[in-house]
């Protein structure tokens, strides 16, 4: 028990000069966001934002709350890319003219269902759709 | 392996009619995250897009702008609040970015704003360009103007009775009434006269004593004088006589009554009745149908209304004037139809079970 109290002493003597620092780090990172135009735009966040119950008349911190989406996206649609240019190497170039085609970076279901994988999000592409709800029954009962 | 959509980078809208009705109310602000999206994607290297996955990726980020909201909230309710503070928003990413990880997530007393998510973004906001967005955006939901209704206070005037309370709204009075006191309703003197001028605001004849026996026995709580003159749909109901109404021309099969006066306009409507017509003037009484004013300068009203089926259209006329004929043809006529009819059905029904067999 002592031993651990003591770390925890030092630890928080120690922290106490961090959390300046660290209060100092938030308060500059807030001010340099009225500099900073997110991508997304404001009234777009905070419209989905009321929408969630979300009330802030700052708008430093929608600001915030656009940042953080926008850093989301840019990380998916990066580790979308490297699926994307991972499958490209993968093919084999065979002519010219399919080097110039793959050199054009399009974003698929694929790449993005994969990258959106490890955050958490499962989106599950069709395969195939059918025109009416019987279509591909009829064979698998023929088979049987 | 390849998708069912293909490789198409084309921008084309090409949503189905369904799905554009289920996202009616956001399609503005689904249209601006799919800019925004796009941008950003573009930014980071890609030069084009699957429809659909521009589609998913706009609504997964509008989703978790929603999740970081509903978190922020969360938190400071949690924390006796109802405004959400920069401590809530941090908090609310650190658990959506637990999955993912960050520096300092597995700490257990960290403080929030030397979280590592805040560094993070920091970071993002340094080293990455600002990208402003295409277009200018409007703000929105767009809120419309409604002039509400002064309150009695503010108009000046004394609610009529002790238990309403001044502050609220004013009841409303039809823009003819400028005399009439406050306390009208539980008068009944007054009654007589608010009705007579209510009725002349909507054009009606002289009340009957039918009326004002119903008003009385009713005994409204709010003064019956609070009816907009605008809005028909509040107008007071209708007796029957009271308002004049073109004549429901019966076939001749069909009259009841000595209504003899009005075929002799209408014959020739007969051929196109519409099976309506006799559903409705079945209904009426005999004593109001034989009060029933002709109007002949009316222009008489040709309707025809398909049967929703897949016949042709004059099947459906043959039908409708079989109905007006003697009875030996339309017997004849009857089982001609009815045949026809039943292939018809019999068609259907088939295809019908074909979907639902398997």
């Amino acid at each position: 028990m002592e031993p651990v109290l003591t770390t925890e002493m030092n630890h928080n003597h120690q922290s106490n000069e961090v959390r300046h620092d660290d209060e100092n780090a938030l308060s500059e990172f807030l001010a340099s966001l009225t500099d900073y135009t997110p991508t997304i735009p404001d009234e777009l966040v905070e419209h989905y934002l009321a929408k969630s119950g979300f009330q802030c008349p700052d708008v430093r911190l929608t600001r915030l709350v656009a940042v953080a989406a926008q850093k989301f996206v840019s990380d998916v649609a990066t580790d979308a890319l490297q699926h994307c240019k991972a499958r490209q190497a993968a093919v084999v170039r065979d002519k010219k003219d399919k080097q110039q085609k793959d050199k054009r970076l399009i974003m698929n279901m694929e790449d993005l269902s994969k990258a959106l994988q490890e955050y958490g999000v499962n989106v599950k592409h069709q395969e195939y759709f059918a025109d009416n709800p019987s279509a591909g029954l009829e064979s698998a009962s023929r088979d049987e | 392996m390849s998708n069912g959509g293909g490789g198409e980078s084309s921008k084309g809208i090409e949503v189905e009619p369904c799905l554009k009705k289920r996202r009616k109310n956001d399609e503005f602000a689904q249209a601006i995250a799919r800019i925004a999206v796009a941008q950003v994607c573009e930014s980071v290297g890609f030069q084009g897009f699957q429809q659909s996955a521009i589609d998913t990726f706009s609504d997964v980020a509008c989703k978790y702008v929603q999740e970081i909201g509903k978190i922020s909230s969360f938190y400071a309710g949690l924390a006796g609040r109802t405004e959400c503070n920069a401590f809530d928003v941090v908090q609310g990413l650190e658990d959506l970015n637990l999955s993912q990880g960050f520096v300092g997530g597995s700490d257990r007393d960290n403080c929030l704003s030397g979280s590592g998510i805040v560094k993070d973004l920091s970071q993002y906001v340094n080293l990455s360009e600002e990208i402003a967005f295409a277009y200018t955006v409007p703000s929105f939901p767009v809120v419309k103007d409604r002039k509400s209704t002064p309150s009695f206070l503010q108009a000046g005037e004394t609610p009529p009775t002790d238990d309403i309370p001044p502050w609220l709204p004013m009841f409303l009075e039809p823009k003819m009434d400028t005399s009439i006191p406050s306390g009208i309703a539980e008068d009944a003197q007054t009654m007589p006269d608010s009705i007579e001028q209510e009725q002349k605001v909507l054009e009606l004849d002289p009340p009957s004593s039918k009326l004002e026996q119903f008003r009385a026995r009713n005994e409204p709580v709010f003064p019956v004088v609070g009816e907009q003159v605008d809005n028909p749909f509040l107008a007071l109901p209708l007796q029957p006589g009271d308002k004049q109404i073109s004549v429901v021309s019966l076939p001749a099969k069909l009259k009841e009554e000595d209504v003899v006066q009005n075929h002799s306009n209408h014959v020739s409507v007969l051929d196109h009745c519409a099976p309506i017509n006799q559903v409705t003037s079945s209904g009426f009484d005999t004593d109001e149908a034989s009060r029933m004013v002709v109007l002949k300068n009316r222009p008489l009203v040709h309707m025809k209304f398909n049967n929703g089926k897949t016949g042709p259209n004059d099947k459906g006329k043959e039908k409708v004037a079989g109905w007006f004929m003697n009875d030996e043809v339309r017997d004849e006529e009857e089982k001609k139809t009815e045949k026809a009819q039943k292939v018809q059905m019999d068609i259907e029904e088939h295809t019908v079970n074909d979907s639902v067999v398997n």
